[in-house]
């Protein structure tokens, strides 16, 4: 399991796993220390601790954890730890399923409801301080709309969060000290548009925005995982393609535009694990969709039906008859040309199935007529 | 890195675009379509030349098998790259919710020397429909069609797109520093292991066809001769260097017993007094190899065959009898024509001996008592099964085709082959309007938003009602 969503992070898979048959050892973070001790207090009383013990440790105990045998790994977290976790993983030849992340890139059409579409990436972006692995972690858009976007932004956290963020209940905390400190040294050098203040007492960093700022800096390297949205202004399209595609492939793309031409263009240009148009981390909750990476954002996919496919695996099965023997003659040796003959005209399909299709429905249609009368 | 340029070149052409359109790839394939075609008589040559393929074992796998998988794909094509539309919940009910099939871009593909041809060919074709760049690395063991594949095929696939890489061990290790968006290999699990760790460093998902000991059991109510005959072919083809060949048979002692003479007669049948002069009998492929298979043949006691010709790399068709647990042919994956019977006294004794070993590719079981077949494909875990004959799932397209734990890691064949190729990408595009209905999620949140909004999202168990 991470931190960010501890609870659910790790039920939700463990879902799929005990729905499909496994047995399961659950290892929850231990940087959300009180979730993880109440799942190893409260998991024993309803689920068999035989079959799905809970561990709880830090790095050392999941290191050593890793080395044991294990049918499969679902992972969440970071893809430096996914590189440490596949590794470990391929000593077994251990399938792997990997939740990671990345920088999840928003692009804000000059044509489009500015007002709604600020709303939802406010709400995207700073739920649960920022620290989702689908926020829309930067936004691309024209520098004509840069101003109305930031304004945009700033009337929605109003709305949200009142006019002292720190003392409306909503609003969560950075999960602790070194985490606070990382995402304040990425303000750094940055224009801050809005936000900015900090209390490193109780981890609290303030809605904050970024504007102008440059692709190179230390805030566009790293997935942000706090309440920071910087602004990165392109002119085109193209340009937002062409930005999108030199970086890694993120988790989620978002896109907000009127123009269903812009978006089919996007979505066919890039890659990403997810996507969601005018909205944000709804496509993770439609549990039709298969929600996963690609490339350094992860492998693999759970929710829904897709857990349980996850943690099953596919068993090909051919039962034949042991009679029939007369059949089989054509594939054994001796062999010869007319047996190869015989062989190419049973496996290779030759036959239109439009073709036989209409003359077997001829044949049920004559039958029907025959019985009917 | 010497193949830095090459794969940065693959990357290039793959960002451009070039290689989505539905026609390209139809292109590609007719491509490799013809590549089949007119190379067939030197494929069937050069198979004979690195291993003594039978040209009736070469057409049967190299050729005739990879035509189906070519035109299966070019008949399905446009259906599997369709965007499948999902179920939606209440919230979501206007708008568009669908996986899209996204290549996933530049892809290597290493194939072994045992079926040369298909075992880079068919994941190739998937590669290709799926919308990918790919690398080709066929296997330096069976040198001619190394050369052919190196040479040839680049005449028929585009050049911008697609590539043959000819490496032994260490340039494939210097293959794998890249980073690649998928790799597909099929070998031996220990260098499966290898692959997979490179592959961890750049986070690239793999698909591993790897080996094992593909267990048969025979049980006591069966007809003899046919089973004898399905094994043997099973066995034999390829002179057992086949990854789903029946690697060794369990039975009771009276089975053992009527099997033995069942065999010498399917074996006489299918290759005459003397395997050595019948045409239809493969060799093994190479020197290493067949020091490594003569070993085996010190297991339990030679009642058929074990005849050897080092110059020929011939090793006759082989029955070993009362072969135990400890010996020799029992500790490693055969990939030779040698077949050790290992005696069980009952169905629950064989269930135990395949559960305490890794989970094969294939298990085989044969009984005319269908409860058999049923109880040992519920007790025991495998990459595939075949109940009463041996190889023939292989053949359907409709199966998927990948091992489990020791013996390999995803699935492919047919459309199995496009999606193992193919990033699923969840997609919702919404619109901008109904904004109020976003209102009950918003902050400041109070508990009469978060009834409502459980009302909207929740899904109910089936056949529970509330009393309210």
């Amino acid at each position: 399991g991470a931190w960010i969503y501890p609870f659910v992070l790790v039920v939700q898979p463990l879902i799929g796993a005990i729905a499909a048959g496994n047995a399961v050892v659950v290892k929850p973070s231990e940087i959300s220390e009180h979730t993880a001790r109440l799942l190893a207090d409260l998991l024993p009383q309803y689920i068999d601790p035989e079959l799905y013990p809970v561990v709880t440790g830090g790095v050392a105990e999941t290191t050593e954890l890793l080395t044991q045998r294990f049918d499969h790994i679902l992972y969440t977290g970071s893809s430096a730890v996914g590189k440490i976790v596949m590794a470990a993983a391929a000593k077994h030849l251990t399938p792997v399923t990997l939740e990671l992340g990345g920088k999840s890139p928003c692009y804000i059409d000059k044509d489009c409801d500015l007002a709604v579409a600020c709303r939802r990436i406010t709400w995207g972006k700073y739920m649960n301080c920022g620290q989702t692995c689908i926020a829309p972690d930067y936004i691309l858009c024209d520098p004509s709309i840069q101003d109305k976007v930031v304004e945009n932004i700033k009337t929605t956290l109003q709305e949200f969060y009142g006019e002292d963020v720190k003392k409306s209940p909503d609003y969560e905390r950075i999960v602790n000290k070194r985490h606070f400190r990382r995402v304040l040294a990425l303000l750094e050098g940055q224009k801050v548009a809005h936000g900015g203040e900090a209390d490193e007492a109780s981890c609290f960093i303030a809605p904050t925005i970024l504007t102008d700022v440059s692709p190179e800096s230390k805030v566009m390297e790293e997935e942000i995982f706090g309440p920071v949205l910087p602004i990165v202004t392109v002119k085109s399209v193209d340009e937002a393609i062409e930005f999108i595609n030199r970086r890694e492939k993120p988790l989620a793309l978002y896109v907000f535009s009127n123009n269903k031409k812009l978006i089919k263009s996007m979505t066919a240009e890039t890659s990403s694990g997810g996507v969601t148009t005018n909205a944000v981390f709804m496509h993770s909750v439609i549990p039709g969709l298969p929600f996963g990476g690609v490339g350094n954002s992860g492998m693999g996919a759970y929710h829904g039906r897709h857990s349980f496919e996850t943690f099953s695996h596919r068993r090909a099965c051919l039962i034949k008859d042991l009679k029939m023997e007369g059949a089989n003659k054509l594939r054994y040796p001796p062999s010869s040309q007319k047996k190869v003959d015989w062989a190419k005209f049973f496996i290779l399909k030759r036959f239109n199935k439009g073709r036989v299709g209409l003359v077997i429905l001829a044949l049920l249609g004559v039958v029907a007529a025959v019985v009917i009368k | 890195n010497p193949y830095a340029g090459l794969v940065s070149r693959l990357r290039a052409a793959w960002l451009s675009g070039k290689t989505r359109p539905v026609e390209y790839r139809v292109a590609q394939l007719e491509a490799l379509g013809r590549f089949l075609e007119e190379k067939q008589q030197d494929i069937l040559e050069a198979t004979a030349l690195d291993m003594r393929k039978p040209s009736f074992e070469a057409y049967f796998s190299e050729i005739l098998l990879c035509k189906n998988e070519l035109n299966n794909t070019l008949n399905n094509l446009s259906h599997w790259m369709k965007d499948e539309h999902v179920e939606k919940n209440l919230v979501t009910q206007l708008d568009s919710a669908f996986i899209r099939k996204d290549p996933y871009g530049v892809v290597l593909i290493i194939a072994p020397w045992n079926y040369p041809i298909h075992l880079f060919f068919v994941p190739l074709i998937g590669a290709i429909a799926a919308g990918n760049c790919v690398i080709v690395k066929p296997s330096e063991t069976t040198k001619n069609i190394e050369r052919l594949v190196a040479e040839a095929l680049p005449c028929y696939l585009d050049n911008d797109c697609f590539a043959v890489v000819t490496a032994g061990v260490e340039e494939t290790t210097k293959l794998l520093e890249n980073k690649f968006d998928y790799i597909f290999f099929t070998g031996s699990p220990s260098v499966g292991r290898i692959i997979m760790t490179a592959a961890a460093q750049h986070l690239t998902p793999v698909t591993l066809e790897l080996g094992g000991k593909n267990p048969c059991y025979v049980s006591d109510t069966c007809e003899v001769h046919n089973v004898a005959r399905r094994v043997a072919w099973g066995r034999f083809f390829n002179a057992g260097q086949t990854c789903v060949a029946p690697d060794y048979v369990l039975c009771s002692v009276e089975m053992q017993d009527k099997l033995m003479p069942a065999l010498r007669e399917a074996i006489t049948e299918f290759y005459g007094p003397n395997p050595q002069e019948s045409p239809d009998f493969a060799r093994i492929v190479g020197d290493k190899q067949f020091q490594r298979v003569r070993a085996l043949l010190s297991s339990g006691r030679v009642a058929i065959g074990g005849q050897t010709d080092e110059q020929e790399r011939y090793v006759a068709p082989t029955v070993l009898a009362d072969v135990q647990p400890s010996d020799p042919a029992m500790q490693e994956e055969i990939f030779g024509p040698i077949l050790p019977i290992v005696v069980v006294s009952s169905m629950d004794e064989a269930i135990d001996f395949i559960n305490a070993r890794p989970p094969p590719l294939v298990l085989y079981v044969f009984s005319c008592d269908s409860k058999v077949v049923k109880e040992v494909l519920e007790r025991t875990s495998s990459g595939g099964f075949c109940g009463n004959d041996v190889l023939m799932h292989v053949t359907l397209t409709s199966l998927p085709f990948g091992g489990i734990g020791n013996s390999g890691l995803g699935k492919y064949h047919s459309r199995f082959t496009f999606d193992t190729f193919t990033h699923h990408r969840g997609c919702l595009h919404r619109n901008m309007g109904l904004e109020a209905i976003n209102a009950l999620r918003y902050p400041p949140y109070n508990q009469q938003k978060l009834g409502l909004l459980t009302a909207a999202f929740e899904i109910k168990r089936k056949g529970m009602c509330t009393l309210l």
